[in-house]
């Protein structure tokens, strides 16, 4: 990766375009504990830009209808073109850094996302990465009704 | 600040490096209604760009045991590379994000800001800083600041 240096001139690589992947298929009563896909696969591939730094946001609209379980949203990022590829980041550990929730008291759907500043990415690689959820206790009330990806290439 | 014009050949103040800090030790029972900074402190420095805007992404990962009361996590901006340089941002409800009073759980939350009037090339330093309104329920379990160079 190499920072955008002085005198330079803008080449394709420096700034290859910004990609979204958005559903809003509605996933109803959820009851995964462990993160998983949802339906459809929301994901996306993108080429790193030469900075090898990314700003990936997760955004998505969920609720539960008791107002006590939650609905936990994360990323898994590969290099290559599919799930098939190197895991680089995943959602079996902690996923803090990354994640975004509804409140376990919301009945009515909450819209929210996060961004994560993603480095060390090899200039002009490709990469995939998909929308991942689960609910914090499987209670099989929480619903997802919009899942997105965006990534946003950065200085 | 200099707006970036058509034809003008990338300099390396225009595209300084995208930067963050961040940190998942628990903050337990918090009770400071007063701006703290939290152990350990997340903080990182930054240059401007030649625009002197920049976005500010402050996160974090909290919640309450009881509902009632609310975390607001907020940056806090000087000039230099520590607190003894000038301050130029104070945490407030201005740029703040905060959690849901009449939640019980943990919960993600993220809110974008923007920063303008910096000096281009200058070093800033950033530090997140956290308070609540009230009570010893609240917990933060991450807290995490991304500062974007701006056009």
């Amino acid at each position: 990766m190499t920072d955008v240096l002085a005198g330079q001139k803008i080449q394709s690589a420096t700034w290859p375009a910004t990609v979204e992947s958005l559903d809003n298929t509605s996933n109803a009563n959820l009851t995964n504990t462990t993160f998983a896909t949802g339906t459809p696969v929301v994901d996306l591939t993108f080429v790193a830009p030469t900075t090898g730094r990314v700003l990936l946001t997760v955004t998505a609209g969920s609720r539960d209808n008791t107002g006590t379980d939650r609905v936990v949203c994360t990323f898994e990022l590969y290099l290559g073109t599919s799930a098939g590829g190197t895991l680089v980041i995943g959602s079996s550990g902690s996923t803090l850094q990354y994640e975004c929730t509804c409140a376990g008291q919301a009945d009515a759907y909450q819209y929210v996302s996060r961004t994560t500043l993603v480095d060390s990415l090899t200039s002009g690689a490709t990469y995939y990465v998909r929308h991942m959820n689960k609910t914090a206790s499987g209670s099989g009330s929480a619903d997802c009704t919009l899942r997105a990806l965006t990534v946003r290439p950065t200085p | 600040m200099t707006d970036l014009s058509a034809g003008t050949i990338v300099t390396a103040l225009d595209f300084p490096p995208t930067v963050q800090a961040n940190d998942g030790t628990s903050q337990i029972n918090i009770s400071s209604t007063a701006y703290i900074t939290g152990s350990p402190v997340v903080s990182t420095t930054f240059t401007a760009p030649t625009s002197g805007r920049v976005r500010l992404i402050a996160s974090f990962v909290g919640g309450a045991d009881a509902s009632g009361n609310r975390a607001f996590v907020s940056p806090q901006v000087f000039e230099g590379t520590d607190t003894t340089g000038t301050e130029v941002l104070s945490p407030s409800v201005a740029t703040a994000v905060g959690s849901m009073g009449e939640q019980t759980s943990s919960s993600a939350y993220e809110r974008c800001s923007f920063l303008d009037g910096l000096t281009p090339g200058g070093t800033y330093f950033v530090r997140v800083m956290y308070r609540v309104t009230g009570g010893t329920t609240l917990d933060l379990l991450y807290r995490g600041i991304i500062v974007v160079p701006l056009t």
